[in-house]
This record gives structure tokens, C-alpha cells and sequence, in this order.
């Protein structure tokens, strides 16, 4: 009885899912990570050192700072792994094919990513999101889809 | 400690009759060691509706990024704006921690029982 009632109500698939065997992809994780990395990179250069004389001020100047440093670098870390992944998993063959210079643009930004993690650059950081955004353009034009660059801040 | 959905009572078929469940099948690994893939479920899709889901609970949700895809996770945290859902075989799941907080709105039914 109760096979009978389910033949008439087939089931509908529902994905227990993972990015690997699903092949979600976006470069929109690597954008956000980047866009923090300019974040950082600004908020740093925007600092001024205290009163040396004035150990509170010394001490808040350092937390802020390495707190701005941690995270900087991990996210150039993460914008780097994003960026990687996309180039591994993602870009196919024929899609190297329609861009010839495909390995040269991610070769460039993940060693951008490098750049933004050991050193303090607004100069790399910003080539790091205009890298971002050439991926966003090929990575959406491979999927044949018009998806609008934007950024977060 | 999970909890999973027990074979369901008749009267899940005669809800499924009623169209108040719907059947669904498990597809991918994230739900494991309790559901496999090919694990056949009821889904009650009006269990939300005057309630929010209580942590625990095994939920069917629309993707955060691909359109028409159902997931199916656990809810780990109810927040105020939605939840955080994970798969219980975390190696293996796209979840909240990629994902973050899924709008209470997104959130389709509940698991009730297996099928």
C-alpha cells in the first residue's frame, strides 16, 4: 500500500551538497577577500604612530595595528586560495582556448596577493582588485552569463 | 547527538495523499553518516509556517546561489534574521560557513520522517 501511494508521488532530488562534486563556483569569494585586503592596506597607512612616552596610546596603536596586519594577511591568503581554486577546479580547457593569457592573468594576481600580504601597498592592492575583476569578467563570460561587477564598499 | 528521521507511520502516506508532505531524495554525501545519498524523505513544507525551526532540526532549503537547487542540512543555530544551517559530514558540505545565515524565507520544510 504504501509503495503503491508513493508510485504516484515520485520523489524530487535534494542536494546534500559540497562545492567539489556540485561545481558551485563564484568569484565573488575571492572579491570580497580582496576587497578587505584594501581595506586593511588603507587603514594601515592611515595610522599614526603615538607619543612614545604614552604607554596606553602605545599599546592601543599596537593591537590596532596588528590586529589590521592579521587580518590583511589572511585575507590575501584566502583571495589567493579563491583565486586558485577557481583556476584548478574551475577553468576548463576550452576556456583557456577563448583566453590565451588565461595561466599569465592568474599567475599575476595571485602573485599580487603575495605582494599585498607581505608588504603594505595601496599600489598592489588596488591591482589586486582590478585582477580580481579581470577574473570576474572571464569567469562569467565562460559561463556565458552578463553578471555586473560590483564591490561590497 | 544527531538525531535522524524514523520510517515513517502510515498516516505520513495519507498525508502525502492529502498533499500536505512531499517526497524528496537525498543526492550527495554532506548528510552523512545518517543520510545517504538515495535516502527517500518526507518533507512537511507548512512546518514553518506559524513556527521557526528549532535547532536540530534536518531542513530543505533553496541554494544561496544556484537557482531551483534544493539543499538539504541541519539547523545548527536559529538567529534573528534565519539560520545557520551545516551538513552533518562537514568535510563534505557547502554550507553557513561558506554560505552564512539562511533567511528564514528561504527555508522551505522540515524533515519529518523517512519514505
Amino acid at each position: 500500500m504504501k509503495n503503491l501511494i508513493k508510485s504516484f508521488f515520485p520523489a524530487e532530488e535534494v542536494s546534500a551538497h559540497c562545492d567539489g562534486p556540485c561545481g558551485v563556483y563564484d568569484p565573488a569569494d575571492a572579491r570580497i577577500k580582496a576587497e578587505a585586503v584594501l581595506s586593511m592596506t588603507k587603514k594601515i597607512l592611515a595610522m599614526s604612530a603615538p607619543d612614545p612616552s604614552d604607554a596606553a596610546a602605545v599599546v592601543a596603536y599596537n593591537n590596532t595595528m596588528s590586529r589590521y596586519i592579521a587580518i590583511k594577511e589572511d585575507q590575501a591568503h584566502g583571495t589567493k586560495t579563491d583565486i586558485l581554486v577557481l583556476w584548478t577546479d574551475f577553468f576548463k580547457p576550452v576556456h583557456l582556448e577563448a583566453n590565451p593569457d588565461l595561466h599569465d592573468i592568474i599567475w599575476k594576481a595571485t602573485k599580487l596577493c603575495s605582494a599585498c600580504k607581505t608588504t603594505v601597498s595601496l599600489e598592489s592592492a588596488e591591482a589586486l582588485m582590478a585582477a580580481v575583476q579581470q577574473i570576474h569578467d572571464i569567469f562569467w563570460a565562460a559561463k556565458g552569463r552578463e553578471v555586473a561587477y560590483y564591490t561590497a564598499s | 547527538m544527531n538525531k535522524y528521521p524514523e520510517n515513517a507511520p502510515f498516516i505520513e502516506y495519507v498525508l502525502l495523499l492529502l498533499r500536505r508532505r512531499k517526497r524528496i531524495s537525498v543526492t550527495g554525501a554532506s548528510m552523512l553518516p545518517g543520510l545517504n545519498a538515495g535516502d527517500e524523505l518526507f518533507v512537511n513544507e507548512r512546518a514553518y509556517a506559524n513556527t521557526l525551526p528549532d535547532e536540530g532540526d534536518i531542513v530543505v532549503a533553496w541554494h544561496p546561489r544556484k537557482p531551483n537547487q534544493k539543499i538539504i542540512k541541519r539547523v545548527s543555530m536559529v538567529l534573528d534574521k534565519g539560520c545557520w544551517l551545516i551538513g552533518d559530514n562537514p568535510a563534505e558540505s557547502t554550507d553557513s560557513a561558506k554560505y552564512g545565515i539562511f533567511p528564514f524565507k528561504r527555508i522551505i520544510g522540515k524533515i519529518t520522517y523517512r519514505c
